[in-house]
C-alpha cells in the first residue's frame, strides 16, 4: 500500500517517512501543495498525510482539489492550530480523519490502518484468536488455553480492540478514546493500570506473554515470535 | 466634518434663523402702522370734504367752502370732482401717472414709491344719499417719503445688528462646542496613554459630565476586561515557558548523556523510550495549557447539548474501575440530573474531579458522586475519604500548576496539576462554579451548575 506523505517541514516529512517505511508502507514525500496535488491525482495511492499549513497552496485548497478528481482516496490532515473550526473545516472539505501537533507516531500509525482498513473487509466474524488465547465475541467469553478467563465489561473490551488490532502498537490515548469514549487527554496512568490487570488475567501463568508494552507507545498483542 | 465644527454651524445657523424672522415681523408691523397712519390722515381730509358738500348748496358754494377747509397742509394732495368735473384740485404732491389710471380703476389704497419719493394715494366715492344730484369722488395721496426713510433706516440698521448678532453667535457656539468637548479631549489623552505597559490607565469617569459618564464607565469597563484577559494571556506564556522549561532540560540531558558514548542497542532504546515518555509529558502540558487558555477566554459556549450528569458520571466512572480496584476503592453513583452544556467539557471536569478523589482517597473506602437539584440547579459532588486540606489553601488549588507540598515532586500520575484550573474554567464556561469542602475527613468537590 502507498502512502503520500505532503509536508514542507524537512525534518517531520523525513521522519514520517522513514517511520512508515519500517512500518511496512511505500512512502513518497511531496514538499509543498502544487506537487503534491500531483503526486496524488497521477499517482497510485492509497491514502495521503496532508499538512494543512503549507506553502504556495495551502492544505485545504489542495484537499478541496483532491476531493473533485478522487473522491475515495482517503486523506488525514496535520495541523498545529487545535480550534474547533480547523477541525470542522478539514472534515467538511472531505477530510476522513485529522491528528493536532504534537502527535505520537503510534497514534498515527493506528489511525492510518483504520482508515486503510475502512472500505476493505469488514469482518463479521463471531470469535478471534491468538495462539491459545479465544475469544467469543457472541457469548462474550474469553478462554486461555481451553480456561476459563473472567474479565469485566470494559476489559472485555479492552482484549476484543488489542484482538482486532494484533501487532499494532496501540497509544494509550486511542486504547482511552475506543474503550471508554474518553476523548481527551487523562491520566495516562488509568490506562496503564487497566492493560496490567488485563495482562494479569490473560498472561499470568503462561510462558507465553501474548501482551507487550512497548515502551514510550503504547501496548501491542501478539504471539511474541510474530 | 468636526464635530465643533457642526455645533457651530448649527448655533450661527439658530441665531440668523430667528433674527430674520424677528427682522420680517418688526419691518412688517412698522409698514403696516404707517399706512394706517396714512389712511387715517386721508380719511380725515374726505370727512372735511364730507362736511362741505353736506353743508353747501350749489356747486359754487362748495367750491368755495373746500378751498377754505382743506388747504394748509404740507405733503398733501387733494382733488374732488363731481358729475361736472373737477372741482378742486391742490397740494403740493406731484401724481404720477400710473398711479392716476390705478385709482380711476380701483378703491382700494395704492402705496407707491419712485427715486423721487413715495407717497400713499386712494380714491374715496361719497355716499351722499339717493337725493343727491350726483356722484363726488375724492382722490387723496399722502407723500410718505418720511416713513420710507425711516423703514430704509430701519432695515439697514437690523441688517447691521443682525449681522454682528451671527458673527457672535457663531463665535460663542464655536467657544461653547470646545468647552463641551473638552472632556472627550481630555478622554483622547487618557486613551493615547493607554498601552499594553499602561494598561491600569482609565478614563476620568468623575470627572466628566453625566451625559459622558455612561460612555467613560463604558469604556472602563472594557479596560477592565482587557486588563484581566491580558493579564491572564501574560501569565500564561509565562507558565508554559516555565512549566516547558523542566522537561526540555531533561530530555536534552537524556540525549546527550545516551550520545555521550558507545552503548547497547538495548541502552539506546530505553533511552529512546525515556525521551518519547518525557515528550509525551511536555506534549500534554502544552495541550492542557491551550486548553486552559481557550477554556479561560470562552465567554459563551458555542453550543449546548442536554447532558445526562448521571449517565456521564456513570461512564467516566467505568475509566477508573481498574484504579479504584487498584486501592480497594469503591465508586458510588447516585442521583438525578440534567444540565444544557458541552458534554465533553462536562466529561472533562468530571473525570478531573474522579481521579483527584481516586488518587487521594484512603485506600479501602468508599469514593462518592452524588447528583442532585440546588437552589439554583444541579450539583454534581465527588467526595471522599482523605487528608484534611486547610481552608487557606482552597483557592490555590485551582490556581495553575501549584501543588500542596511545594517540596514535593509530582508523579507521572498527578499530571501536570491544571486538571483543578481546567475545571474551573470549564464550569465558568457553564456559568457555574466548583467548589471544594474539607470537613471530618471527607473531602467533597462540587460542580454547580447554574440552571436557574
Amino acid at each position: 500500500m502507498k502512502i503520500l506523505i505532503i509536508e514542507d517541514e524537512a525534518h517531520t516529512g523525513e521522519y514520517l517517512k522513514q517511520g512508515l517505511r519500517e512500518a511496512g508502507y511505500f512512502c513518497e514525500l511531496a514538499r509543498n501543495g502544487v506537487d503534491g496535488l500531483h503526486e496524488a491525482t497521477e499517482g497510485d495511492y492509497g491514502l495521503v498525510i496532508l499538512d494543512v499549513m503549507l506553502p504556495s497552496i495551502d492544505g485545504w485548497s489542495v484537499l478541496s482539489s483532491l476531493r473533485r478528481k478522487k473522491s475515495q482516496l482517503p486523506v488525514l490532515y496535520l495541523t498545529a492550530r487545535d480550534s474547533v473550526e480547523d477541525r470542522v473545516k478539514g472534515l467538511e472539505l472531505g477530510a476522513d480523519d485529522y491528528l493536532i501537533k504534537p502527535f505520537s507516531f503510534s497514534e498515527l500509525l493506528a489511525r492510518i490502518k483504520t482508515l486503510l482498513r475502512r472500505g476493505g473487509q469488514i469482518q463479521d466474524t463471531t470469535s478471534l484468536q491468538i495462539a491459545d488465547l479465544q475469544l467469543d465475541l457472541v457469548r462474550r467469553r474469553v478462554t486461555r488455553s481451553g480456561r476459563r478467563v473472567d474479565l469485566t465489561a470494559k476489559e472485555f473490551g479492552l482484549l476484543e480492540l488489542f484482538m482486532r488490532r494484533r501487532g499494532e502498537v496501540l497509544p494509550r490515548t486511542l486504547i482511552a478514546s475506543l474503550v471508554w469514549d474518553i476523548n481527551f487527554d487523562s491520566d495516562s496512568n488509568v490506562i496503564d493500570v487497566a492493560v496490567r490487570r488485563l495482562r494479569a488475567k490473560i498472561d499470568d501463568g503462561f510462558d507465553t506473554k501474548l501482551l507487550q508494552t512497548v515502551r514510550g507507545m503504547g501496548y501491542v498483542l501478539d504471539e511474541p515470535d510474530h | 466634518m468636526s464635530l465643533t465644527a457642526r455645533l457651530t454651524i448649527l448655533f450661527a445657523g439658530v441665531v440668523a434663523l430667528v433674527l430674520a424672522g424677528f427682522s420680517t415681523l418688526v419691518f412688517r408691523e412698522t409698514s403696516a402702522h404707517f399706512i394706517e397712519l396714512d389712511r387715517s390722515l386721508l380719511m380725515s381730509k374726505v370727512h372735511l370734504v364730507e362736511e362741505a358738500v353736506q353743508a353747501s348748496q350749489t356747486e359754487d358754494d362748495l367750491r368755495r367752502r373746500l378751498a377754505t377747509s382743506t388747504h394748509g397742509h404740507d405733503g398733501l394732495y387733494l382733488r374732488v370732482s363731481g358729475h361736472s368735473g373737477v372741482l378742486l384740485e391742490q397740494g403740493d404732491l406731484s401724481m404720477p401717472d400710473a398711479v392716476r389710471e390705478g385709482l380711476e380703476t380701483s378703491l382700494q389704497g395704492l402705496a407707491w414709491r419712485d427715486t423721487n419719493g413715495s407717497l400713499y394715494a386712494q380714491r374715496f366715492v361719497l355716499d351722499l344719499g339717493a337725493d343727491a344730484p350726483g356722484q363726488i369722488s375724492v382722490t387723496a395721496a399722502v407723500d410718505t417719503s418720511h416713513h420710507r426713510h425711516f423703514l430704509d433706516d430701519l432695515t439697514l440698521k437690523i441688517a447691521g445688528y443682525a449681522l454682528v448678532a451671527v458673527l457672535a453667535g457663531t463665535l460663542l457656539g464655536w467657544m461653547a462646542s470646545r468647552g463641551g468637548l473638552k472632556p472627550l479631549t481630555a478622554m483622547k489623552a487618557r486613551a493615547e496613554r493607554l498601552s499594553a505597559q499602561h494598561l491600569a490607565e482609565r478614563m476620568p469617569a468623575e470627572s466628566v459630565p453625566r451625559e459622558m459618564r455612561e460612555l467613560a464607565l463604558s469604556l472602563n469597563n472594557m479596560l477592565d476586561r482587557l486588563q484581566a484577559d491580558f493579564e491572564r494571556l501574560s501569565a500564561f506564556s509565562s507558565d508554559l515557558a516555565h512549566e516547558m522549561r523542566t522537561p526540555v532540560s531533561n530530555l536534552l540531558t537524556a540525549a546527550q548523556v545516551t550520545l555521550a558514548q558507545q552503548r547497547t542497542p538495548q541502552d539506546y532504546r530505553s533511552s529512546l523510550a525515556t525521551i518519547s515518555e518525557e515528550l509525551q509529558r511536555l506534549a500534554r502540558t502544552i495541550s492542557d495549557m491551550l486548553l486552559l487558555a481557550k477554556t479561560e477566554n470562552l465567554h459563551e459556549l458555542p453550543l449546548r447539548e442536554p447532558v445526562d450528569l448521571v449517565a456521564e458520571a456513570r461512564s467516566i466512572v467505568e475509566f477508573y474501575e481498574a484504579v479504584a480496584s487498584e486501592k480497594y476503592l469503591t465508586i458510588g453513583v447516585d442521583g438525578v440530573g440534567e444540565v444544557a452544556g458541552d458534554r465533553l467539557m462536562i466529561r472533562r471536569a468530571i473525570s478531573n474531579l474522579l481521579s483527584n478523589a481516586v488518587r487521594h482517597a484512603d485506600a479501602g473506602s468508599t469514593v462518592s458522586i452524588v447528583v442532585r437539584p440546588s437552589d439554583t440547579g444541579v450539583v454534581l459532588a465527588v467526595s471522599n475519604l482523605g487528608p484534611h486540606i486547610p481552608v487557606a489553601s482552597h483557592q490555590q488549588l485551582f490556581d495553575r500548576f501549584v501543588r500542596l507540598s511545594p517540596g514535593r515532586s509530582r508523579d507521572a500520575s498527578e499530571g501536570v496539576g491544571l486538571g483543578l484550573p481546567i475545571t474551573k474554567a470549564i464550569m465558568h464556561a457553564h456559568h457555574g462554579e466548583v467548589t471544594v469542602r474539607s470537613a471530618d475527613g471527607v473531602n467533597t468537590f462540587a460542580l454547580e451548575f447554574t440552571t436557574r
